[in-house]
């Protein structure tokens, strides 16, 4: 069962495309694996969505509560970060989420820069302000827009797209045996190292197809000139409230979808990967497979 | 119960210490005129590319009576310390006038030839006033007060 137990042979479905071995050493050899458009798209890429979900959330304090429809329901906003003043005098942090009330302290709702919703550590700038935080969030909106629309089309054009990141039928025929190996955090060894695996082209497409541009369009159905150009942004989501909830949720989203990635980044052989990442080359075993 | 919370207290306070000494070179980035002055440049562009992509004279959508939410959030204060507010609320702002002007900043979108009764400026009927009357003295008050003569603006040119 054990996929990695298997001497990985260069024979497949489809040819891998990726360059020969630039270098041979005892065991293991180096192999191009990212190209440097995808590398420069890949750090630009972490700028700007920290920077992006840093000044939203920036954004998010200044009405720290999420509704639905068109209208925002002060009264009972089905989610919202509060602070509210204790019988002993002292401010708690108060999270509601559909009506149920969870103390968040010390991080949602008060926290050491005293009353707000995300603590200072986690909104760009770190103090309270509006317009510095759309500042932020529109500049890097236009990098991260014209950044996502080169590598989008890059892959489109290219090979990446077509060879990396859809997968094949017999990925998708082989998806539990990659999901069970995934949860015992068996990776694969040699050749098949190379390739992303069945689950990294289901997490990265549904990050590149769906979330980032459900992104987009809900950040601009929050714009009140293109709602007016184009109204039927505002009729895909509901309201300028329900586009307001999706945009953040699609941003929970992206930072689970990252904690994931940097954790499989970290247990796969994280030099290894920020070496391919950095520089394009990526190691892989030549000898015996190590699981 | 209120140990434990003093103790998270602390250990949120040092742990927001880090934070802040981690965070001081962004703050400092984030300070600067020319970051600031960069940032601002790309208001310009998002503001360009909306016009280019939407017609010049688009408005937003219209809502009903029905569509006015029930409650109103104002920022700040919904009952300001300010004398000649408390007075009009004592009334009922039965009194309340609006005085509706155009101020003409030459931009195509305000040519003053569209909306001449509005420039001679023109009382309202409390009534209608009243209803943006509340959030006046509130920061939102000009910007409350453009959308509204805009909307009177309409409104009176269409007589």
């Amino acid at each position: 069962m054990d996929e990695s137990d298997n001497i990985p042979s260069g024979a497949r479905d489809r040819p891998n495309g990726l360059s020969r071995p630039q270098r041979r050493a005892a065991g293991r050899r180096f192999v191009h694996r990212h190209s440097a458009l995808v590398r420069v798209a890949h750090w630009i890429n972490v700028v700007c969505l920290l920077v992006l979900l840093m000044s939203g959330l920036q954004i998010f304090n200044a009405y720290p509560a999420l509704s639905w429809g068109e209208v925002s329901d002060f009264s009972g906003p089905a989610f919202a970060i509060t602070a509210q003043k204790g019988k002993d005098g002292q401010f708690r942090g108060i999270t509601v989420i559909a009506g149920r009330q969870i103390d968040t302290t010390g991080v949602l709702g008060f926290s050491a820069a005293g009353a707000r919703a995300f603590p200072a550590w986690a909104t760009l700038p770190s103090w309270q302000s509006l317009a510095e935080g759309r500042l932020w969030q529109f500049a890097f909106a236009w990098v991260f827009v014209f950044n996502g629309f080169v590598y989008f089309l890059h892959g489109l054009l290219g090979r990446h797209l077509w060879r990396d990141l859809i997968p094949s039928r017999r990925d998708l025929g082989r998806i539990g045996h990659t999901a069970w190996d995934h949860l015992l955090l068996r990776f694969p060894a040699g050749e098949e190292a190379i390739r992303y695996n069945v689950l990294q082209q289901i997490s990265y497409l549904t990050v590149v197809l769906v979330l980032l541009p459900v992104m987009v369009i809900a950040g601009l159905a929050m714009s009140p000139r293109m709602d007016a150009a184009f109204p039927e942004l505002l009729g895909i989501f509901g309201g300028r409230q329900s586009a307001r909830t999706i945009h953040f949720i699609t941003a929970l989203a992206l930072v689970i979808f990252v904690c994931i990635h940097v954790f499989m980044v970290f247990i796969s052989g994280v030099w290894n990967n920020m070496r391919s990442m950095v520089t394009g080359r990526y190691a892989i075993e030549t000898g015996d497979a190590d699981a | 119960m209120l140990e434990t919370q003093s103790v998270d207290r602390r250990k949120f306070l040092a742990g927001a210490a880090g934070a802040a000494a981690l965070l001081g070179g962004c703050d400092r980035l984030a300070q600067s005129e020319t970051t600031k002055n960069v940032l601002a440049s790309a208001e310009t562009l998002t503001s360009d590319v909306q016009h280019l992509i939407s017609p010049e004279q688009v408005l937003a959508p219209e809502y009903t009576e029905a569509d006015l939410s029930r409650y109103f959030k104002p920022n700040g204060t919904a009952d300001p310390d300010n004398d000649d507010y408390q007075e009009m609320a004592a009334k009922g702002f039965a009194d309340w006038t609006l005085e509706v002007g155009v101020w003409s900043s030459g931009r195509r979108n305000l040519r003053s030839r569209s909306c001449a009764p509005c420039r001679r400026g023109r009382r309202l009927p409390a009534t209608t006033a009243s209803r943006a009357g509340v959030a006046l003295e509130s920061g939102r008050a000009l910007y409350l007060a453009r959308c509204f003569s805009a909307w009177v603006c309409r409104r009176v040119h269409a007589f």
